[in-house]
């Protein structure tokens, strides 16, 4: 029975996936209709027919810019997402997001400072952010789980007050870094607020990579992490080597959001609305809430991501804005719950 | 055959256990008594190896326990905590199914045999008709005996309760102890189970070993231990016990 309701999920989100992919690559300032879509797909194929004048223009605009601009948000949700709801069930607390516990920030600050170094724009160059935004994050999660375990205990509420401080250090280093920052300025800033400041396909061959080998080192810890959720003395006492499966999870989560955060800059609250939205319809069981989150990450970012194309039109709205404007009252709902009962 | 040799432990850099040595032979209740701070979840801790012991050994079938690894000790010692965690949003069967967890692998992948094994934990326990709840949702008494079915699961010979009994009604604290009782019976398992209520000892231990202030003071069959005289003197305060015929106490009372 179990095992029928899984595959309905995936297929249900894999399919919600497919429209949204879709729909990004189909609309923006100009539009591309779905028969045009498939002439060119078929063009393609068979290389040698002509194509007329419009679907020229298309063909750049669907290649150069839409595809992989999908890929890219698509995987960036689908990161965030899954890193978001490990944290949780890593510091056993609903509020863990890559934002919120300072991760995201420590990569971002990680970011600024490979961007600000001024690496040469080849791909070692692009390889240098997300490198040293992977060390970002490590050093932030680590400084934030120090500071919050007392004993053998995580304590929540130090959690994410150890959070908020190792964000707002490393924001405020951010500025500092880009007040001294010369040309990179605006890159920076755009990337800050979460627009797509990278176009084209490096960034997308950059980060896959990374982002697929930590989404499966993730998913593959379902089961570990379910276990945890009775804390790190019964965990071990039911077998689970807790040490090394929290360092484990670290690592793959610090690993996939630095992925996704050097590439996309800021985009808050995907992490933390998607896998409550999803725990709420599927339960806890991360060896399923995990998966799921990848693919409701990707509807939901890819989702915002048509709005900020498309709200402004032909201007644009960072990506991060729309997601905020979702996340925030939704981050307040999930506040006024936990008040009522314990998560 | 358990057997603890000179345990020493040292939490905060405050020796808790001085010399702590015991033998539980196979299918026998031992009760651990004392007043609080006496260090009973210390031992019981250092047994199952949640915390780091200074010296000594915890011997079991020829093997010292400490040196094994979380999952090998997992296959020996299943515990009952004191607090009852319970996370949410997961089925009671969910709950009882991660007691396999030390023989399964890193996905957590269940067999035939793990399921028929948590279902006879569950028939046990009468948690059956609950296995598709949410455990979080149950009452007190339903959740502890879904903790108890979830040991019961991982199948080991040794069983380690921490006042298992602490957070229940009257009624459901005999139903968890004779579901317990009728268990370990069953299936010759040796258990320690850390009490609070004496007469609950005197009535289901084979053995009690009462501490105070981290060492043993006094062990042995329950009517040789729980005497007026060794009671009063470990717990500071006067206590009676009332006899009944046969010279078995049967209740046990501070006196007013």
């Amino acid at each position: 029975m179990r095992t029928h309701c899984v595959a309905k999920w995936i297929w249900l989100l894999v399919i919600g996936v497919i429209i949204a992919a879709l729909l990004s690559i189909m609309l923006g300032s100009v539009s591309i209709p779905f028969k045009d879509i498939l002439s060119i797909f078929k063009g393609r194929v068979d290389s040698g027919s002509t194509l007329p004048a419009t679907q020229g223009k298309f063909t750049s605009i669907l290649f150069d810019l839409r595809i992989p601009r999908t890929i890219l948000v698509l995987l960036v949700g689908a990161a965030l997402a899954t890193s978001g709801g490990a944290y949780q069930g890593l510091f056993q607390n609903p509020l863990a997001d890559p934002y919120l516990i300072g991760v995201a920030s420590g990569a971002g600050l990680g970011s600024i400072i490979a961007m600000t170094i001024q690496w040469p724009q080849d791909i070692l160059g692009y390889f240098a952010v997300p490198i040293s935004a992977f060390f970002g994050s490590i050093l932030a999660v680590f400084l934030v789980y120090s500071l919050s375990k007392v004993g053998k205990t995580i304590h929540n509420t130090t959690l994410i007050l150890a959070g908020v401080a190792v964000s707002s250090l490393s924001n405020a280093l951010t500025s500092f870094l880009l007040i001294n920052a010369g040309g990179e300025l605006r890159r920076a800033i755009v990337w800050m607020m979460g627009g797509s400041t990278l176009i084209g396909w490096k960034p997308v061959i950059t980060s896959t990579p990374f982002i697929l080998l930590g989404i499966g080192l993730l998913c593959s810890m379902g089961y570990q992490l379910n276990v945890l959720q009775f804390g790190d003395e019964e965990a071990q006492q039911m077998g689970v080597p807790v040490k090394k499966v929290r360092i484990l999870i670290i690592l793959a989560a610090s690993l996939t959001t630095a992925a996704a955060v050097a590439f996309s800059g800021t985009i808050a609250f995907v992490g933390l609305v998607v896998p409550h939205i999803l725990r709420r319809l599927v339960g806890n069981d991360y060896r399923l809430l995990l998966p799921l989150s990848a693919l409701g990450g990707a509807i939901f970012l890819i989702i915002s991501d048509i709005l900020a194309r498309m709200l402004l039109s032909p201007q644009e709205i960072p990506v991060g804005v729309i997601t905020i404007l979702f996340g925030a009252p939704f981050f307040l709902f999930i506040l006024r719950k936990t008040k009522r009962k314990v998560w | 055959m358990l057997r603890v040799e000179d345990l020493f432990v040292t939490l905060n850099q405050e020796l808790i256990l001085e010399g702590i040595s015991f033998e539980l032979h196979k299918g026998k209740i031992l009760g651990l008594i004392g007043p609080n701070g006496a260090g009973k979840t210390t031992l019981l801790r250092a047994i199952n190896g949640s915390i780091d012991i200074d010296k000594g050994k915890i011997i079991f079938k020829k093997q010292d326990l400490t040196t094994l690894k979380d999952h090998e000790r997992a296959r020996f010692i299943a515990s009952v905590p004191q607090n009852r965690v319970i996370p949410a949003g997961f089925q009671v069967r969910q709950i009882i199914l991660m007691g396999r967890t030390p023989y399964l692998n890193w996905f957590g992948r269940t067999s035939k045999t793990d399921e028929q094994i948590a279902e006879q934990a569950m028939r046990r326990t009468d948690t059956l008709q609950l296995a598709d709840l949410l455990a979080d949702e149950l009452s007190g008494g339903e959740q502890q005996r879904v903790i108890l079915a979830r040991a019961f699961a991982q199948n080991t010979p040794l069983l380690l309760l921490d006042e298992p009994t602490t957070h229940l009604d009257i009624r459901f604290q005999m139903e968890f102890l004779e579901l317990l009782l009728e268990h370990i019976t069953e299936e010759k398992k040796s258990v320690i189970i850390a009490m609070h209520d004496l007469n609950q000892a005197m009535r289901f231990c084979d053995e009690v070993l009462l501490l105070s202030q981290g060492k043993i003071y006094a062990s042995g069959k329950p009517e040789t231990v729980l005497t007026e005289k060794k009671l009063s003197t470990v717990y500071q305060y006067p206590i009676k016990i009332q006899r009944s015929t046969g010279n078995v106490p049967i209740f046990i009372y501070p006196k007013f």
